[in-house]
């Protein structure tokens, strides 16, 4: 396939994200490994220090490493962040699929209670999914597949409309009515035919959204439903921070800019696509 | 819509019934039967569609029950103490995104494609930056380093500009991004190409024909907008210690107080379907093509 030079900007740009990312998920698993671990205990000597050549990013109130807290951090919030979007994403598809096949009258029924989640400000959703999923999984064993399932379970509308928006799309089409024609199952039809053709928006609207997963799992972990203060998280270091905003800011700049990092790759990933393709109705 | 506001009541019903702590959980009551009886004399121990029909009954007379952590005082009453600064400040934020919003689509169609594209990137990537990557830094400078303005919410009128530019900052950039792509779209149509070839200005052009023109695939993204800065008022709220719904919100869930938290689930709902209902048929009367129903609604 020949590419022209506009199209091979783009793609670079694209790898460039995902080096980014690969590069800062590798770093952040390999590299706490090769430092002394006394980096992570407490020590009273060394209390809120500032940024220096021993400590990168300083020490926090308990006089533990600020750095090697942050790259824990980033395994923490990194996966709570795919673990939702897988969630969302299998939600989305199923709910959306369905509502996009069936009679008319479910589809309207089923986008009514859509229109209910969407109501409700996605902060507060977030929340009481939380709440909720943390009463269902008490034990420490399951805890950490609350945070997860509370995100997917408050986003998953938008692939639920992306994806039935593009069904109703797809399956006027003649590909679609020679395999009705021919007997293809319903469920047959759905995933085997369809499914593919509405894979890419729904991945591209997927990359768009991880960085609002990392951003609700600091969220929850800075109103205190999160992980809990034992645990580490972008969201509880910046909960930290925020305590001593005033004489240490870089205990909350130092995080959020890490944060920031996190989230940058999936930008130029999604570069390559139409940038107002995110934001224009799919009808 | 109005089965929509039935869902609702429901859907925080159900949840916030299964929500975990009760209410008396903290409180050293020795004795269950005093338990017992508060929570006979809060109802508490009727079957679940019994205290539902109790609820939806009480609700639609506008009685929403007593506060469970402060219970000298009505949950309507906490809550109309609080709605009015949402409300207010919610207002000037949406007034202020959506003639920003206008203004900035405007420019961004005017400028030069490769100072275009380099804007329009930047605000693609302050979007697509999560909220908290940038506001603490933002929060320290301008209250602490410089102290321009005060870091906890008073009456004074320079307390209100950080919330209100925290809020609104997302919601302008994301406005004019959507009308200038509207435009750009609308530019190329042939009724601008026959004024372009009748020899009006671009500027002329755009102002009188294309903006208009824009503006109503643009109008139905304003109830999303109205989702998007309640729920940012809940952050901002909780971040500079504003007496409003969204850290009434957060409190209540942090005390248990689940009476407290379904109304304000509630309210927000309501006060967003609502909205969005006003904004469906606001849609039909500035553009019959559009049905009355849900096309022109869209996602934030």
């Amino acid at each position: 396939m020949k590419l022209n030079t506009g199209h091979k900007r783009k793609l670079k740009i694209q790898y460039f994200g995902w080096t980014l990312f690969l590069g800062i998920v590798l770093f952040s698993y390999i590299f706490p490994y090769l430092q002394p671990t006394s980096k992570y205990q407490t020590n009273s000597q060394e209390i809120l220090l500032g940024p220096s050549y021993l400590h990168w990013f300083g020490t926090d109130s308990l006089g533990r490493d600020l750095f090697f807290r942050s790259l824990l951090g980033v395994q923490n919030t990194l996966q709570v962040g795919l673990m939702a979007a897988i969630v969302a994403l299998t939600l989305g598809v199923l709910v959306g699929s369905v509502s996009g096949m069936i009679h008319p009258l479910g589809d309207s029924i089923i986008m009514r209670c859509v229109d209910l989640f969407i109501a409700l400000p996605q902060l507060v959703l977030v929340t009481l999914w939380t709440i909720f999923f943390k009463n269902l999984f008490p034990s420490e064993k399951y805890f950490y597949l609350a945070l997860p399932l509370a995100i997917g379970v408050s986003s998953w509308m938008i692939y639920a409309k992306v994806i039935r928006n593009s069904f109703l799309k797809e399956k006027n089409l003649i590909y679609v009515q020679n395999a009705k024609a021919i007997g293809s199952p319903f469920f047959h039809t759905m995933y085997y035919h369809i499914f593919p053709n509405v894979l890419q928006i729904s991945i591209s609207t997927l990359i768009l959204q991880i960085p609002h997963y990392l951003f609700f799992e600091s969220f929850l972990s800075f109103i205190g439903q999160g992980f809990s203060a034992q645990q580490v998280s972008l969201g509880t270091l910046i909960q930290n921070g925020w305590v001593h905003l005033t004489f240490s800011p870089h205990l909350i700049i130092f995080p959020s800019f890490i944060l920031f990092l996190l989230s940058m790759p999936f930008y130029f990933i999604i570069f390559t696509k139409n940038s107002d393709n995110s934001y224009r109705t799919r009808r | 819509m109005v089965f929509t506001l039935f869902l609702l009541t429901i859907f925080c019903f159900l949840l916030l019934k299964k929500l975990p702590g009760g209410p008396f959980d903290d409180e050293a009551i020795p004795a269950t039967s005093i338990k017992n009886q508060l929570v006979h004399y809060y109802g508490l121990d009727q079957p679940l569609h019994r205290q539902y029909i109790n609820y939806l009954g009480n609700l639609l007379r506008g009685d929403l029950g007593f506060s469970l952590q402060n219970p000298q005082y009505k949950v309507s009453q906490i809550i109309s103490k609080n709605l009015w600064v949402t409300l207010f400040y919610g207002f000037i934020a949406s007034v202020l995104s959506i003639v920003l919003g206008i203004f900035g689509g405007v420019i961004l169609i005017q400028l030069p494609s490769n100072v275009g594209l380099i804007s329009e990137s930047l605000i693609f990537f302050f979007l697509s930056t999560p909220f908290f990557s940038w506001v603490p830094a933002l929060i320290y400078f301008f209250t602490i380093k410089w102290t321009l303005f005060p870091m906890v919410f008073s009456d004074k009128i320079g307390a209100w500009i950080l919330p209100l530019l925290v809020l609104s900052i997302r919601p302008v950039l994301r406005l004019s991004l959507l009308l200038k792509n509207i435009l750009k779209e609308v530019m190329q149509t042939q009724y601008i190409q026959t004024a372009r070839a009748m020899g009006f200005s671009e500027k002329q052009i755009l102002y009188r024909w294309a903006l208009p023109n824009a503006m109503i695939p643009w109008f139905g993204y304003l109830g999303p907008l109205i989702s998007h800065l309640l729920s940012g008022s809940v952050l901002v709220e909780s971040l500079f210690l504003m007496p409003g719904m969204g850290r009434l919100y957060i409190q209540s869930i942090m005390e248990r107080d689940y009476i407290l938290s379904l109304a304000v689930t509630l309210s927000f709902g309501i006060i967003v379907i609502i909205i969005h209902y006003l904004l469906d048929v606001l849609a039909f009367f500035v553009d019959p093509l559009v049905s009355a129903s849900n096309s022109t609604r869209e996602w934030w």
